[in-house]
């Protein structure tokens, strides 16, 4: 993304509710590739109406698929209010990441791909998973975590993604919501991108499973948000 | 970055030629004969890594990923890339050959470094010249990451005769490739009595708990198949150094009858006419077959380039750097280096991509941040179960030590570790080759 490009973009995210001024000024001035927006999808619920935020229980893990049709998101409500926080690369950029929306900003989302070795969860295992705080990761003894059991790289929801422990190098890739008027929106990503990755690594698997590899990468404008038991055959923790 | 066909062809005149790309494959070069190849740029930095392993592979994807400019030409006899870490389980039938074989050339052509199919025999560090079968390779930095060698002069002595039959006859099947599939056929023909596996001295052969998991995959198979015979797994720690609590209790439930460990055994030798290995402190323990696993070292090219300590097995390497005490411009990784880490896939992997990364700098004239690596080992104790260990190492410049540190395990055999052994080994796979 060029910085024309990223500015348009921050210029059309500047409405939304959650973007206080301080984050897009700060955001102009980060890296001009840590935001990216993509078409802007509603989030439904399996009925097909717009997901409310207290459909969404603390303590569970969800998925929807964004911004492409077969790249798998986290939507987490973590209970409480997140607040933004600077999220720090290790090649010394940060950007800043908004925190929670919804009532009670407290609801987050994270792309689901690993930033390690691209782990994602597919309709047969979830290696990487949200662990609540009453069900805490046994490797690390460490609970409101989002810990990929491939390689044990865990990140820190209510921190942006951030990296606790393990090999990945880069946080969770954000996912950008917004809240308005009751309805609840992805509209972008906030990280570092992974897709082109994950697209080669998984062209065969994503050819058969969406029957056209194109049709894998179609954006999508609206995307239902489902249970990861519900879309997962075995969910394995470690 | 790629190779374009008329850049390629633009390179010929000099001289042979061996194309990285897909099409290409000029094999006429004499041994002296230069091999020119097309550069990113006039002047682009050249790093030569010889062999493709768990190291070599990743080392030159992620050299290119982080900077294009660099011109990294990756030497690998074989093939294919054959996975060491998982054969366990192909030995006794639980994995295809093919979830192993992975080709370089896919990500060879997609980040653009050169693939030369070829056997590396000489290094000359004055002229920085790798000699092959296809010619020789200048370098500005060379990478060897060409793994370990066995050395039998504990067990078998220096007699080449005798170091031919336990190559052969009896082979340790940690290298990947021939040796394995005889081990395979081995497993597959036994018929009855003592099948001895051994594990080398110390903690610098390749993959700590892999004769541990190789001995409890067999004693398996032999229960399934109803084979009379037993495992008898000959070793000279008093436990397993990693996931002991997971291996006795596979021992002790899972294939209780068919295998015996013995531990703290001094072997004096093996004598392959009378087929007895003989101990200091069991005895003379008579084998129906054997696995013989003895201590490692490096390759015969890290000792002819004069990179070894007299007396040593191992390269002398300016820790942390994996960089050569006698040569700056010549770096020993993965299994070849001779730090105090597990000689494991995971290991060479992790260190791999820190080293793209230090190199980067060293090319720069910078002495790189030191990282180091992780190790995330699974190990099957049972079909469809698993165990693991997680750590990483800490580096103490006062004493120039390194010690295991951030220790994490699971010694209990499950499913999941066993499903997330599989994902583990797929992703790995995906880092280096797509």
């Amino acid at each position: 993304m060029d910085r024309r490009a990223f500015v348009k973009a921050c210029g059309s995210v500047a409405t939304l509710s959650f973007l206080s001024s301080t984050f897009l000024t700060k955001t102009l001035k980060a890296q001009t590739n840590e935001f990216k927006k993509y078409k802007k999808a509603i989030l439904l619920n399996k009925d097909g109406n717009p997901i409310k935020p207290e459909e969404i229980e603390v303590g569970k893990q969800y998925l929807f698929f964004y911004p492409y049709r077969s790249t798998p998101a986290f939507l987490l409500n973590l209970g409480k209010e997140v607040k933004p926080v600077e999220v720090k690369l290790s090649d010394g950029s940060s950007y800043l990441w908004p925190g929670g929306v919804g009532p009670q900003k407290s609801i987050v989302a994270f792309c689901a791909i690993c930033q390690h070795q691209l782990s994602y969860p597919t309709p047969e295992y979830s290696f990487i998973n949200y662990y609540p705080p009453d069900k805490p990761s046994k490797s690390v003894k460490r609970g409101n975590v989002i810990q990929c059991c491939a390689h044990m790289s865990v990140f820190d929801p209510e921190k942006g993604g951030i990296v606790l422990d393990g090999p990945a190098e880069y946080p969770l890739l954000t996912i950008v919501l917004s809240y308005e008027e009751g309805k609840l929106y992805a509209v972008g990503t906030l990280g570092v991108e992974k897709f082109s990755d994950f697209f080669d690594a998984y062209r065969s698997d994503l050819k058969k499973m969406y029957r056209s590899f194109r049709k894998a990468k179609k954006k999508v404008d609206k995307s239902v948000v489902m249970r990861v038991e519900e879309y997962v055959n075995e969910v394995v923790y470690c | 970055m790629g190779v374009s066909r008329r850049d390629v062809f633009k390179a010929v005149g000099a001289g042979a030629l061996i194309g990285s790309m897909g099409g290409f494959s000029f094999t006429f070069a004499r041994r002296s004969d230069t091999i020119y190849l097309p550069k990113p740029k006039k002047g682009s930095p050249r790093v030569v890594i010889i062999g493709g392993g768990w190291s070599g592979a990743t080392l030159a994807k992620y050299l290119k990923k982080h900077d294009p400019n660099i011109d990294v030409v990756l030497i690998e006899k074989r093939e294919h890339f054959w996975s060491c870490p998982v054969s366990n389980l192909w030995l006794v039938g639980l994995v295809d050959l093919e979830f192993l074989l992975h080709d370089h050339r896919p990500a060879a052509d997609k980040y653009g470094y050169h693939l030369i199919r070829a056997t590396a025999h000489h290094i000359d560090r004055v002229g920085r010249y790798v000699y092959t079968d296809l010619g020789k390779i200048h370098y500005d930095f060379l990478v060897i990451a060409t793994g370990i060698d066995y050395d039998y002069s504990q067990w078998v002595g220096d007699d080449p005769r005798d170091i031919e039959i336990a190559r052969t006859r009896y082979p340790a099947a940690f290298i990947p490739g021939g040796e394995q599939i005889t081990l395979k056929k081995k497993i597959e023909n036994f018929e009855e009595g003592n099948f001895v596996i051994t594990v080398p001295p110390g903690l610098d052969y390749r993959c700590l708990p892999g004769p541990y998991e190789r001995a409890t995959l067999i004693a398996w198979y032999f229960k399934q198949n109803d084979i009379p015979g037993k495992v008898i797994l000959l070793d000279p720690h008093g436990d397993p150094p990693v996931k002991a609590e997971g291996f006795h209790y596979a021992w002790d439930n899972i294939v209780k009858g068919y295998i015996e460990y013995y531990p703290n055994t001094t072997i004096k030798g093996v004598d392959f006419g009378k087929k007895v290995v003989h101990t200091e402190e069991y005895g003379d323990i008579e084998f129906a077959d054997l696995n013989l696993y003895p201590r490692c070292k490096s390759t015969k090219l890290v000792f002819d380039t004069g990179l070894v300590p007299k007396g040593d097995r191992w390269p002398a390497l300016r820790w942390p750097y994996n960089i050569s005490k006698v040569d700056h411009r010549i770096l020993c990784t993965g299994d070849a280096r001779n730090h105090p880490f597990s000689k494991s896939g995971n290991t060479a992997n992790s260190e791999a991509h820190n080293v793209a990364k230090q190199l980067i700098e060293l090319i720069k004239g910078r002495m790189p941040e030191y990282k180091p690596p992780r190790t995330l080992c699974y190990s099957a104790v049972d079909k469809g179960k698993a165990v693991w260990v997680d750590l990483t190492y800490k580096y103490d410049p006062k004493k120039n030590t390194f010690q295991f540190w951030n220790v994490k395990m699971d010694n209990n055999p499950t499913k999941q570790n066993w499903i997330a052994y599989f994902e583990w080994a797929k992703a790995m796979y995906r880092d280096m080759f797509t």
